[in-house]
């Protein structure tokens, strides 16, 4: 009898290890496949500074550094999923106003994205090509602690993943789950493993832990002030520390609207460059903010 | 023997009041008139007393020399076991005050930028090709083994190249590019490895013309190549609490809690609210402290590093030179444990010989090397009990003990051996020589003693700790000459009966002596032309002694030859340098370094730089190279938009572009609100001298090419930093510390001397001798150009402490010979005889130690030997010479001046002793 239980115990185990992982990697497919909205314009505004600590409190070193942008995304529905077009435009500090992004995340499993960058004062558009395709991205998005790889698409199949335990992080139950990309995507990150935390209930990152290609701790990310709007879930509040730069950026959803009807023809490079083509649909789309 | 006994012994006029039955010597008391017994100070009396006291000494400790050796040998086992407790701090942070301007410079630049402490490796391809496959394959291995060392560890576990911050190579140096519409930030080769000779051709042309990359990444030529490792020497947070200034650590090292990140950062900090808590580090709030590096933490950096570079599969292809503060502290410390350990070991043998054949007795070597080593283990010890930090000045108290243990020892061994042959027992022999010599010893501690001790009030830590520590070392060699030496002769006695006898019968006197006896004749029948001679010599010294510049150079004090010399001169000659220089441009002011004037003011003091010290300078780097290279590439590459834009619009967005390609490289330098930048110079290795006036002149320039922006910019600071460059100022600080602290303890005593025998002319006639052999090392220097450095600069306290040793044994004798017969001629010669030897003595057993340091492959402790022997020997000359000649001039009778020998005709003293 105790023989039996013991085995049965250990095929449990040995059982529970693939489950584990494979309920991991359903939870990250729900995660993924999450309704954010067909379409989203909001304005954001993005403060980084050099902290120390005082008084067992951190503190910034200097004054943060603020940058306000205008953002526009539109998904396009593709065979098992969607692409997606975002446009980012500056407004504040006024010496970089009219600088645009333009990002397109592809659905298809290794295609990377597309990144344009238009300089307003050079009148220059320019696309952003990491070198070489085995290689982690080093630019940062807007000059904050926020890396191209964090704001780029994932892709499921990147990675591996762990069910670590359940957690109520916040007040809310969460799933802790472990995320190592796979060796041939590992090349190309700047990360050797993630941490979330999942809302069980709502399927949001409610906080994140990046480990840098060496393992040790890179950056800490933190979403809060979780709303629904639209009946979707939002989290307004960014928060990244990175502990190695030991410098925080916090990305404030300052207005945001879902599903807003967007011209395909906004999400070109047109928007970047022709001004008056720019802000007279702008005009129209701001106008749905909260 | 009974207290009235051995006083009646003493043969003195002047301890009348206290003795008055004691007159035995009456023949020179006839001159004594009671006027002049009168003008007998107190100060005289009170010697008078010391001499007798110590003639008694060696008769009172001998019955409890049981208990005295039971309790000296409890109290060494205690006092020297402190010494397990000494905390050495090396460092030249040491030397200074944490509000000292450069320093706080320094912090602010490794608070900002991080450390500018980098390891340099520069390797050569086997195969004559550095892009060839083997040379990228070894490359390419060495850095990934040195990025993923730690997935072998565990992740709390702690490993010597956790200090690499970053690895640059060719492979991996960014690089950016530009096509018809694209901006590509990269790798510069990355993985794609050059497969046909053309590819590599065309790979080494585009390095060649990199704006950055040669001198740094590979040389013109391209035979070498460079690895660049960048670490965080030096930024390490002191983790104190409770600091003035609250501004703690931020500690990088994490606590396994939260999958190791730091629970406690989680205390949320909103930076999109409107009010942000600022701490202004630096200008509000004090600079947090780093803890200085330990020289082991360089030593086993070097090792991991070396352990990694020497794997075979990567020393088949390539060779290496390394350069950087780990490599030249790894070498250095290499070198000077062997060499250094030789050496000691070296010298103290030679002072054991030496001792040994000039007392031709081997208790005579046993027991001042016992006595040195015993005040050395004292002194160590209570360092270690006060829990006081000691430096790196430890090697000079150490050779002080040395010098002034021995010198202390010898007179007492020389005296006895003195009177002995003069057919005295053991216990009068004993008597007659702590007479003679014991009160000199005493004056010479004390003088010196006090002359050390007025180095507390140098405001640098390191040197009043010295300060401290040598006066009780000199203070504690004196005791245990006083006290234990009568006791350990009494053990054993280096005076041979044999030898005795042997002289009576016309048995040959020790070489020492015939030299002696042959010279005496100079010290007091032609005190003119002596005199004349010293002066001339003085002269022709003097001008010497405002040549002598300070100077230290961390490479050029090892000899010609040496592996770390040699490397250094290949890396200056192929690469970029083997030293560097942070300039520190700091406005104050956020965006101050988007102003295109201000990029073009730092262009100016770049182009400055390397054009008007291209001995020096080799390469300069800074947002203004950045900026020029970003601008290019944003012109599809065209050569002549490699420049600073015009328009403070392009220039912003030129700026955003790179900051968004490239953040980590913008932030080495610039701050992230463009209020403070830095620009760093590749330097070639030359001398702290070199150095100072390259940043006196650059800064002085600075000032006036950045006065046009003072008025938008008006905190506008620009001063140079970085650890290596400012140690060079900090070395020749510290150099100048030290010879205005060993030039106070010089003041000091003089001032000593002209008081010490309660005469003011007995006082001048000490003064000159003793300050001849300053005079002569340093003049000598100045005129051989031998800089004055870290190691040079031992000789000086040491001179001072065996020169004033020479001369108080002198006058102290002489002192009593004069006042006994009021004959200053026969005092010089008697005074020549007794302590002539046991000067001699000392000098040959310290030149002859000290000299051996000749053979090291460190210039500046060879030429600290040469020095040291030096002023030994012009010690001896000064003090058996000019002393005596000075003391036959002035008449010098203490107190009962005569006419000056010049109107004498005084015969010499018919008997010899």
């Amino acid at each position: 009898m105790p023989r039996f239980t013991i085995a049965a115990l250990l095929a449990c185990w040995v059982l529970a290890q693939p489950l584990y992982a494979e309920e991991a990697r359903a939870i990250m497919q729900r995660v993924l496949d999450r309704d954010n909205g067909a379409s989203e314009v909001s304005r954001t505004k993005l403060a980084t500074c050099r902290y120390v600590k005082k008084s067992q409190r951190l503190v910034c070193a200097e004054d943060p550094r603020v940058k306000v942008f205008e953002s526009v995304r539109k998904d396009f529905p593709v065979a098992g999923g969607k692409d997606s077009k975002s446009v980012m435009l500056i407004r504040e500090p006024a010496g970089e106003q009219g600088i645009g992004f333009l990002q397109y995340d592809y659905e298809a499993q290794g295609r990377d994205s597309d990144q344009w960058m238009y300089l307003a004062a050079l009148g220059k558009v320019k696309r952003i090509v990491s070198g070489s395709d085995d290689e982690p991205q080093t630019g940062s998005f807007f000059g904050s602690e926020i890396g191209y790889e964090d704001m780029e698409a994932r892709h499921l199949d990147d990675y591996t993943y762990k069910l670590l335990k359940t957690d109520t992080y916040r007040k809310r139950p969460c799933w802790v789950i472990e995320a190592k990309p796979t060796p041939e995507h590992a090349r190309k990150s700047n990360y050797s493993r993630s941490i979330q935390w999942i809302d069980q209930e709502r399927l949001l990152s409610l906080k994140i832990l990046l480990y840098d290609r060496k393992g040790q701790p890179a950056k800490r990310i933190i979403s809060t002030s979780v709303e629904q709007i639209g009946g979707i879930w939002i989290a307004r509040r960014m928060h990244v520390n990175n502990v190695q730069t030991r410098r925080r950026t916090t990305m404030a959803l300052e207005s945001v609207a879902l599903n807003v009807k967007v011209a395909d023809e906004f999400l070109t490079q047109r928007t970047l460059t022709d001004s008056a083509f720019r802000e007279s649909i702008l005009q129209g789309l701001v106008h749905t903010l909260d | 023997m009974q207290e009235s006994e051995w006083r009646s012994l003493t043969p003195e006029c002047f301890s009348i009041e206290s003795n008055p039955h004691a007159l035995l010597d009456t023949a020179s008391c006839e001159e004594s008139d009671p006027k002049e017994i009168e003008e007998i100070t107190m100060l005289a009396q009170l010697l008078n007393h010391l001499n007798v006291w110590f003639e008694g000494l060696p008769d009172r400790l001998r019955p409890r020399r049981r208990s005295i050796w039971i309790g000296f040998v409890l109290l060494t086992l205690v006092i020297a076991g402190g010494g397990y407790w000494v905390k050495f701090d090396m460092t030249l942070d040491a030397y200074f005050q944490d509000d000292d301007p450069m320093k706080r410079n320094l912090d602010r630049f490794r608070m900002i930028f991080g450390s500018d402490e980098s390891s340099y490796v520069i390797y050569r391809a086997k195969d004559g090709d550095i892009f060839s496959d083997a040379s990228l394959q070894a490359v390419r291995g060495i850095q990934e083994d040195l990025q993923q060392y730690r997935l072998k560890l565990g992740s709390g576990e702690s490993h010597p190249l956790d200090h690499i911050a970053d690895v640059q190579t060719l492979l991996n140096a960014s690089y950016m590019e530009a096509t018809k519409d694209a901006l590509i930030a990269r790798k510069f080769i990355g993985d794609r490895f050059p497969e046909t000779d053309a590819e590599r051709e065309r790979l080494r042309q585009a390095a060649l013309e990199h704006p950055d990359y040669p001198l740094l990444y590979l040389s013109e030529d391209s035979q070498y190549g460079g690895l660049m490792i960048r670490t965080d020497f030096g930024t390490t947070l002191k983790h104190e609490t409770g600091e003035a200034s609250g501004i703690e650590a931020v500690a990088a090292d994490s606590t396994e809690e939260d999958y190791g990140f730091d629970r406690e950062e989680d205390t949320l900090l909103d930076l999109s609210g409107d009010e942000i808590e600022v701490a202004h580090v630096g200008r509000t709030e004090g600079l947090p402290e780093f803890q200085a590096t330990e020289m082991e933490e360089y030593v086993s950096f070097s090792e991991a590093l070396y352990e990694i570079l020497n794997k075979p599969e990567y020393t088949e292809h390539l060779e290496y030179h390394p350069v950087g503060m780990p490599a030249i502290v790894h070498a250095m410390l290499e070198m000077m444990m062997t060499e250094l350990g030789i050496i000691s070991v070296g010298s103290l043998l030679l002072i054991l010989v030496t001792l040994a054949l000039l007392f031709r007795s081997f208790s005579g070597m046993v027991w001042p090397t016992l006595l040195v080593i015993l005040t050395s283990l004292w002194v160590v010890g209570a360092v270690g009990w006060t829990g006081m930090e000691m430096s790196s000045m430890i090697t000079i108290l150490v050779y002080l003990i040395l010098a002034v243990g021995v010198a202390d020892s010898v007179h007492i061994l020389s005296g006895y051996l003195f009177f002995r042959n003069q057919g005295e027992g053991h216990e009068q022999a004993l008597r007659s020589t702590f007479h003679k010599s014991g009160l000199a010893c005493l004056i010479t501690s004390i003088t010196t003693g006090i002359g050390l001790t007025a180095l507390l009030f140098v405001p640098i830590v390191p040197i009043q700790t010295f300060g401290l520590f040598a006066a009780i070392g000199v203070l504690l060699a004196f005791c245990f000459t006083i006290f234990l030496l009568p006791l350990m002769l009494d053990l054993w006695s280096p005076f041979s009966t044999k030898r005795a006898e042997s002289i009576p019968q016309g048995g040959k006197p020790h070489v020492v002596q015939r030299v002696l006896r042959y010279v005496e004749p100079l010290s007091h029948r032609h005190p003119w032309t002596v005199t004349v001679l010293f002066v001339v010599l003085g002269v022709a010294l003097l001008p010497g002694l405002f040549r002598v510049h300070v100077d230290s150079n961390l490479v050029n004090i090892i000899k010609e030859g040496v592996p770390l010399r040699t490397t250094y001169e290949l890396v200056d000659r192929v690469m970029s340098g083997t030293n560097n220089m942070q300039i520190l441009i700091n406005a104050n002011q956020p965006d101050a370094l988007r102003d295109p004037e201000m990029l073009k003011a730092m262009d100016d003091l770049q182009r400055h730089l390397e054009e008007t010290y291209p001995h020096l300078v080799t390469r300069s780097h800074s947002l203004v190279d950045i900026t020029k290279d970003s601008f290019r590439t944003l012109n599809e590459g065209r050569q002549e938009m490699y420049r600073i834009p015009e328009d403070p619009a392009v220039l912003g967005n030129t700026l955003f572009m790179f900051n968004n390609a490239n953040p980590k490289d913008r932030r080495r330098v610039v701050t992230d609100d463009y209020a403070m930048g830095q620009i760093s110079v590749s330097l070639r290795n030359a001398g702290s001298h070199e150095y100072s006036v390259l940043i006196r002149e650059f800064e002085a320039w600075a000032a006036q090419r950045f006065q046009p922006l003072q008025a938008r910019y008006p905190e506008l600071e620009i001063s140079a930093t970085g650890t290596l460059a400012l140690m060079m100022l900090l070395t020749d600080y510290i150099s100048w510390s030290q010879i205005k602290s060993f030039g106070l303890a010089l003041a000091v005593i003089s001032v000593l001397l002209l008081l010490v025998f309660g005469s003011f002319r007995a006082g001048l006639v000490a003064l000159f001798p003793n300050l001849f052999p300053i005079l002569t090392i340093f003049g000598l220097m100045g005129w051989l150009g031998i800089p004055l450095d870290a190691d040079t600069l031992l000789v000086a306290p040491i001179t001072i402490g065996i020169a004033v040793d020479d001369t108080i044994h002198f006058l102290t004798h002489y002192r009593t010979e004069v006042v006994q017969h009021g004959d200053p001629r026969r005092a010089v010669v008697q005074s020549f005889r007794e302590t002539g030897q046991a000067i001699t003595f000392t000098s040959i057993i310290l030149s002859l130690g000290f000299l051996i340091f000749l053979f090291s492959s460190h210039n500046g402790l060879s030429n600290f030997g040469v020095m040291s022997a030096v002023a030994f020997f012009t010690a001896v000359l000064a003090d058996l010479f000019l002393l005596p000649s000075l003391c036959l001039l002035t008449g010098l009778r203490f107190g009962k001046e005569a006419p000056t020998v010049a109107s004498q005709e005084t015969g010499i003293p018919a008997t010899t002793p």
